[in-house]
């Protein structure tokens, strides 16, 4: 009696441990992370905004970002972004690196080109990568986050003389790496 | 935390040579790739094209469909050219070289007329004998990466200062009836023209009048200021249409040894490319580079009281250069958007009848059904004949296109 006792608590202790485990078993969610701030660095001070989007699995999350950068120039990074959470609970500190390329977003006629010079740019990497704070409120959370953010680019001014004698095509190609502090507030859904 | 920037360019060092030799290597030599193509002139079954500041091209094209680069004549400084019969009349920076061109396969520099253009007379400066001048012939190139804040100004290139500092002189044509051998055809982006016994050449300032009646020994008879910024000479009748960044002149040409002003048309600051008819002149205005200004657009004036042309009608272009009308169909150079063809039956509405997309183009002559088209990657012929059924049939490469 006491063996039979001894197998059915086995039995039913296995069984319950294998539900609750299994309902306990996360699955991958989707959340979005929209958020702006504010670039620093030897160019001055310059706005931000971005929002990423990807699947949060348990304290990690992967998302695919994209933004509007306003330091120096203005441009458009895409990148992938990774973060996690350093606590078990909802409310805690996170660690977040972002990675990917930067887009010059220039229109023609800006700058030189009224002058007689032809201005095109081109794309350069970005990544980013800092530390934050997440503050869960209701079915949302709001975001802190600070870090190193750098992005490059590149600028060449073209101009034809038509002079004679002159060599024919004047080039400037001006490769811009840009090394800012990175500070923003946001939300996530 | 510091930005960082690298600035990447060329540095050309000068080449030169003495003018006695350069001049002694002005002759026919083997075909050169096509590279830097400037102005063009159709003269017979020969295309003389410019390559800039280095010489001209010379194309057999007997066969539309299937141009051959057959030589090159070296001309240090040369942009412009003019033919009228056996000769053909180059600009050498400040200079002026007649050549003999009845054999084009063999051509000969006769005459050189030294520093007749003294707004470009850099070169000569203080000497009087061709031995002594140097002539700039090219440039050594090397790259160079430094930081941007360098300061890097064209100390490396004195040349290019001196040169940029001058006005520029080219060349355009028509002809007439009873004035002896025939002209060639230039492009509207010409500025040598000969219409005549007279070839007339603008620089920035000025236009210059030569009687080549005698085609060996051109005569200067006349220099005068036209005003800022001109560009291009192109001719019809007795009248000059002269094109300049801020508007179109027209002078008189009865007298063909002293052009006199009739009238003109003021435009926003751009470069301006002109035809004309007995009627019309279609200007193209476009901006970038040297014409600075924001204005790309076509305006076809009425001319009919050439003291006063009035403005008939503005028809919106991406970045037109030159242009050639022929009957009602008129070939629009409209940069890198490609060559475009409009039917001008009614100037007030004009109908684009054809598009070609591909070629970054820059000039264009019309003659007999065939229109050859300087573009940044070639030389093009098209077949327009048959307005119904305008199409390509030919292109001559450019080189690294």
């Amino acid at each position: 009696m006491r063996a039979l006792l001894i197998a059915i608590w086995m039995i039913v202790s296995v069984s319950a441990f294998s539900q609750s485990e299994l309902m306990a078993k996360p699955k991958p969610v989707f959340h979005s992370i929209n958020q702006l701030g504010m670039l620093e660095g030897e160019g001055g001070t310059a706005f931000q905004i971005q929002t990423i989007n990807g699947l949060k699995y348990r304290k990690f999350f992967a998302g695919v970002g994209v933004g509007l950068d306003y330091y120096k120039i203005r441009s458009i990074p895409v990148f992938l972004d990774l973060r996690h959470l350093l606590l078990k609970e909802d409310r805690a500190p996170f660690v977040y690196i972002d990675a990917g390329w930067n887009f010059p977003w220039y229109k023609p006629g800006e700058d030189l080109t009224a002058w007689g010079w032809e201005v095109s740019t081109g794309s350069g990497l970005f990544y980013e990568g800092g530390f934050g704070y997440r503050f869960p409120f209701k079915t949302t959370a709001f975001l802190i986050s600070a870090g190193y953010s750098y992005k490059a680019y590149t600028y060449t001014e073209k101009y034809t003389w038509t002079c004679i004698g002159c060599p024919g095509e004047y080039r400037y190609h001006y490769s811009h790496r840009l090394r800012r502090a990175s500070i923003k507030l946001g939300f996530s859904f | 935390m510091k930005d960082s920037c690298r600035n990447t360019y060329t540095i050309y060092s000068p080449i030169y040579k003495s003018l006695t030799q350069v001049r002694a290597e002005m002759k026919s030599q083997p075909a050169q790739p096509l590279e830097n193509t400037g102005k063009l002139y159709v003269y017979g079954n020969y295309i003389f094209l410019n390559e800039l500041n280095k010489g001209i091209h010379v194309i057999d094209n007997s066969n539309p469909a299937s141009p051959k680069n057959m030589s090159f004549i070296s001309v240090p400084g040369n942009v412009d050219i003019a033919v009228k019969g056996n000769y053909l009349y180059a600009d050498c920076y400040s200079d002026i070289v007649v050549f003999d061109i009845s054999n084009p396969a063999n051509v000969v520099a006769k005459t050189f007329m030294d520093n007749v253009i003294p707004e470009m007379g850099y070169y000569w400066q203080n000497h009087t004998s061709p031995d002594s001048v140097q002539i700039l012939v090219g440039y050594h190139q090397r790259d160079t990466t430094v930081d941007c804040d360098t300061w890097n100004y064209w100390n490396s290139c004195s040349s290019c200062i001196q040169m940029t500092a001058g006005g520029v002189v080219f060349f355009a044509s028509a002809s007439l009836a009873n004035s002896g051998p025939p002209a060639g055809k230039g492009g509207s982006m010409a500025r040598f023209s000969i219409v005549n016994n007279f070839l007339y050449g603008v620089s920035r300032e000025k236009i210059y009048a030569f009687d080549i009646a005698n085609g060996l020994n051109p005569q200067l008879t006349n220099s005068s200021n036209v005003g800022f910024g001109i560009e291009t000479i192109y001719p019809f009748r007795d009248k000059l249409f002269i094109g300049s960044t801020t508007g179109m002149f027209i002078y008189d040409i009865t007298n063909p040894s002293d052009p006199v002003q009739q009238g003109m048309f003021s435009h926003a600051r751009s470069c301006d490319p002109v035809i004309a008819d007995d009627e019309l002149a279609y200007v193209t205005l476009r901006s970038g580079n040297a014409c600075t200004g924001f204005t790309n657009q076509m305006d076809v004036l009425d001319i009919r009281d050439l003291s006063n042309p009035s403005l008939l009608k503005t028809y919106q272009m991406s970045n037109p250069h030159g242009l050639g009308k022929d009957g009602n169909i008129l070939f629009l150079c409209d940069g890198a958007a490609g060559l475009k063809v409009y039917s001008v039956a009614d100037p007030l509405n004009i109908q684009l009848i054809k598009e070609f997309k591909e070629p970054d183009t820059y000039d264009v002559i019309m003659l007999n059904g065939i229109a050859i088209v300087v573009a940044k990657d070639g030389l093009y012929q098209f077949d327009y004949s048959d307005p119904d059924n305008i199409r390509q049939i030919s292109r001559l490469s450019i080189s690294g296109h």
